[in-house]
């Protein structure tokens, strides 16, 4: 659920989706992070290609019935000639009228202060939950992505580090993936952050071949999650939600 | 099977559930209640039918699965790929088999999901030699319970239109209070490029 509930106009001049050219000075070296690909994440891309090869085998050999469909195997990443989301991305670096240089950073390395996510949690007014199922949560959650601002000051002595956004995915990490609760701080909404981090989360979902993304939103989000190439009831396939009898 | 559960406060997004529905999901906590799991047809009945319950994927053939995936009318899927995503449904797995053929799947649910707040069914499949005796609600019924006894009362799930009415018994409704199931799609993006 995304709590950019106010309809506001995009302010798209301060994003995209390539790196900012930045000054060295000011930027740690983390951020300059490309796409760390664990080991076994390597296997894994390996291993899905070796079954796309035998999907193929497989449809050639067997005699299949016309009437049946074969899941497309998905090539986005390679046809399109998209470079991978990396673990962390510059979206914006800026000086404020303070003086105070500020920058928004995307990072998809998943690793959130529960504290910080509960006040965040409250400064969109949504409920408290317990931390430690809270921190279940996230470490079950597929993909993990977050906003977060650095801010420097002036003199450059103190730098503040603050979570500003977060969106997740559950996924059985083949097929299917869902993206819940995602959350911008109100004092950074209408800038165009949820839309990016709206954006970079699918586009890493599809980069590790999850073919279907889906999520539920809110009725007054409908449109933001439509401008994000999202369709609702898609062929007339509802959401539907369990509740308790009464 | 008859398990009973006490209900105690359950979490939930107000974004997803809106204040209307939040007071089916979030009784005040009341340590004599119990919630009976409703099970239409007991695990003893089912197996005097020949049916075996399973709550996992071990005996589980994959490619029996695509057949029924097949049969009505769902995309076969890559064995490998259906071998990763079934050792990842961090939610809930049932499936029924007959007796005399442990292996083979007659109905089939799984559920996805961060384990504590959130979970989606996906898959949920019948053999059609086997439909309309109960089944597809046996499974249904017990990937539910077994989600509510691991505390997760948000539920979710896509549905054709032909079954809304095969999910509305179960307890489930279609977009509450204008909720709404989307999902993403290339072709929409391709439509509004510049």
């Amino acid at each position: 659920m995304c709590s950019l509930a106010a309809p506001r106009l995009w302010c798209h001049t301060c994003l995209s989706s390539s790196r900012f050219e930045v000054r060295n000075e000011l930027l740690p070296p983390t951020v300059y992070l490309r796409l760390k690909r664990k080991p076994e994440k390597r296997l894994e891309r390996w291993f899905l290609k070796a079954g796309f090869w035998d999907s193929i085998a497989s449809s050639i050999l067997k005699n299949n019935n016309a009437t049946e469909t074969m899941v497309p195997p998905s090539t986005l990443h390679e046809e399109e000639g998209e470079e991978p989301i990396p673990d962390q991305l510059l979206l914006a670096d800026r000086s404020l009228s303070d003086g105070t240089q500020e920058q928004i950073i995307f990072s998809l390395t998943g690793d959130v202060d529960v504290h910080a996510l509960q006040d965040l949690c409250d400064k969109v007014g949504w409920p408290r939950r317990p931390l430690s199922k809270v921190a279940v949560s996230l470490k079950n959650s597929f993909l993990v992505a977050t906003l977060y601002s650095i801010t420097k000051s002036p003199e450059g002595d103190e730098e503040r580090k603050q979570l500003i956004g977060m969106a997740r995915a559950t996924s059985d990490q083949a097929f299917n993936a869902t993206i819940w609760d995602v959350i911008v701080d109100p004092s950074y909404q209408g800038q165009g952050l949820g839309k990016a981090l709206v954006q970079k989360l699918t586009r890493a979902l599809l980069q590790r071949d999850i073919g279907n993304i889906s999520l539920f939103a809110d009725s007054k989000v409908v449109d933001f999650y439509k401008n994000l190439g999202f369709e609702a009831d898609p062929e007339g396939i509802k959401g539907m939600f369990w509740h308790l009898p009464f | 099977m008859h398990s009973y559960i006490s209900i105690r406060s359950p979490l939930l997004r107000s974004t997803i559930l809106p204040l209307s529905l939040r007071r089916y999901i979030t009784p005040r906590y009341n340590p004599t209640a119990v919630a009976s799991l409703s099970i239409s047809i007991p695990d003893s009945e089912l197996s005097a039918r020949g049916f075996s319950i399973n709550y996992s994927t071990t005996n589980l053939d994959p490619s029996a699965l695509n057949d029924v995936f097949a049969s009505v009318g769902f995309p076969r899927r890559d064995t490998a790929r259906l071998n990763l995503a079934l050792s990842h449904s961090s939610g809930s797995l049932v499936w029924l088999s007959r007796t005399n053929e442990p292996t083979k799947p007659v109905a089939f649910a799984r559920a996805t999901g961060d384990g504590v707040f959130n979970a989606v069914v996906w898959d949920v499949v019948v053999d059609p030699s086997y439909q309309g005796i109960g089944l597809g609600k046996a499974v249904m019924e017990r990937v539910i319970a077994d989600l509510r006894e691991k505390g997760i009362v948000n539920i979710a799930l896509y549905a054709e239109p032909r079954v809304i009415s095969f999910y509305r018994p179960l307890g489930f409704i279609p977009d509450p209070d204008g909720i709404k199931g989307m999902v993403y799609s290339r072709r929409n993006l391709q439509k509004k490029k510049r």
